[in-house]
């Protein structure tokens, strides 16, 4: 492979890098209900950014905003799904309002295949006892 | 005490990451393709189990079968990445079919020590299947936690030792199995300890790699592949290659301004 050939390529990894975490950062905050996307982009910002140093030493600039971004796109999803989960944990009120939504939704086909309401399977997760507690 | 020219592991992950570049998709190729073999045969083989004692035997025994002959796709597939940090160019994918036409039977005995290894460790398990040995609640952390750590580290003992005999396979395949081994053996002499740091230095790479979607392990799998490849050029004291050609002179009038 020509060595212009092999840094372009070189490049164009870095770019992905790059995207990649610009993508990781907009879905943390456009899809901040449904973090996995937003983490697992992070998680390929930084792999890309580790894998496209090749033989050089150090980051490039570009590969190191990439990982930045993605390091920041993580946190925001990580600190979204831990304030919620603290909130379901703390706050009965809350809890409550998202039981009555999935009792709505799914109480039925959860009652008939496991014989509890996915409010009583919560609230045993959650406090550790029933939904009367 | 090494007495050759040794790479630190800096310098081997650094080649590495050099080769890989422009090889990614050709690697994840290969390493899918290997997915798709072994899982297709491990899905026929578990269609002949249905749960009686008797059936669990022959299921044991096509296991076993299976684990052999998979030595002869992990030796093509050393070779590929051998070829891949020795800079071979082109890089044929063909080369993971290597085994089924070359030394095959070498392939398959080397592959026995493992899979002897790997039924030792399962004894405790197949001794409960077969209704021998029963779980008591007190035992069953044991049985459930501990085992399986044992099985593991047995496994990766024996990795240590013999890890390098499909590489010395493919170097030399006029050795003898008993020769490749004791080969690999004294490659690893006083180098033992250079190969569990590479394993446990990989790991946050490999999480990383997992929690790309799951995705980034196909990444992560080249990656660990020619590493072990360059850690076996290491051991041989040969220099790794690089995809990098210098141009001809002919070539000069090429400007670098274009890339720019």
């Amino acid at each position: 492979m020509d060595k212009y050939l092999y840094e372009e390529i070189r490049l164009s990894m870095i770019r992905r890098t790059k995207f990649l975490g610009i993508a990781s950062i907009a879905c943390a905050i456009v899809f901040a209900s449904i973090p996995f996307i937003s983490m697992g982009l992070g998680f390929f910002a930084i792999l890309f950014a580790i894998l496209s140093k090749g033989y050089k030493p150090k980051m490039e600039k570009d590969s190191k905003f990439g990982l930045s971004l993605g390091i920041i796109g993580i946190v925001i999803s990580l600190s979204i799904t831990g304030s919620v989960v603290y909130k379901l944990y703390s706050d009965k009120e809350y809890r409550n309002s998202i039981y009555t939504v999935m009792d709505q939704f799914y109480g039925d086909t959860y009652e008939e295949e496991f014989g509890v309401t996915p409010s009583e399977m919560m609230e045993k997760l959650f406090t550790g006892g029933s939904a009367n507690d | 005490m090494t007495d050759y020219n040794s790479k630190s592991l800096k310098e081997l992950r650094s080649n590495v990451r050099g080769q890989l570049i422009g090889k990614y998709s050709i690697c994840i190729f290969v390493t899918i393709t290997l997915a798709i073999i072994s899982l297709l045969v491990t899905s026929l083989t578990d269609k002949v189990y249905s749960g009686t004692v008797g059936n669990y035997l022959m299921y044991l025994i096509i296991t076993i079968i299976v684990d052999l002959l998979s030595g002869v796709l992990f030796f093509g597939q050393s070779r590929f990445f051998l070829s891949l940090a020795r800079g071979v160019q082109p890089l044929s994918p063909g080369e993971m079919f290597y085994g089924f036409k070359n030394s095959t039977d070498k392939a398959i005995l080397i592959q026995a020590v493992f899979t002897l290894v790997s039924l030792f460790g399962s004894i405790p398990a197949l001794l409960v299947n077969f209704g021998v040995l029963v779980i008591t609640p007190e035992f069953s952390k044991t049985f459930l936690i501990v085992l399986p750590i044992a099985d593991l580290l047995l496994a990766f003992v024996t990795k240590i030792f013999v890890g390098q005999s499909f590489y010395i396979l493919n170097d030399h395949p006029e050795y003898s199995v008993k020769e490749v081994l004791s080969e690999s053996i004294r490659l690893m002499k006083h180098r033992k300890g250079k190969f569990v740091l590479i394993y446990i230095t990989s790991l946050p790479l490999l999480l990383v790699s997992i929690l790309a979607f799951g995705f980034g392990a196909l990444w992560f799998g080249a990656y660990f592949q020619t590493l072990l490849a360059n850690f076996y050029l290491d051991l041989t004291g040969e220099e790794p290659g690089s995809p990098i050609k210098e141009p001809e002179p002919s070539d000069s009038n090429v400007s670098p301004d274009f890339f720019r």
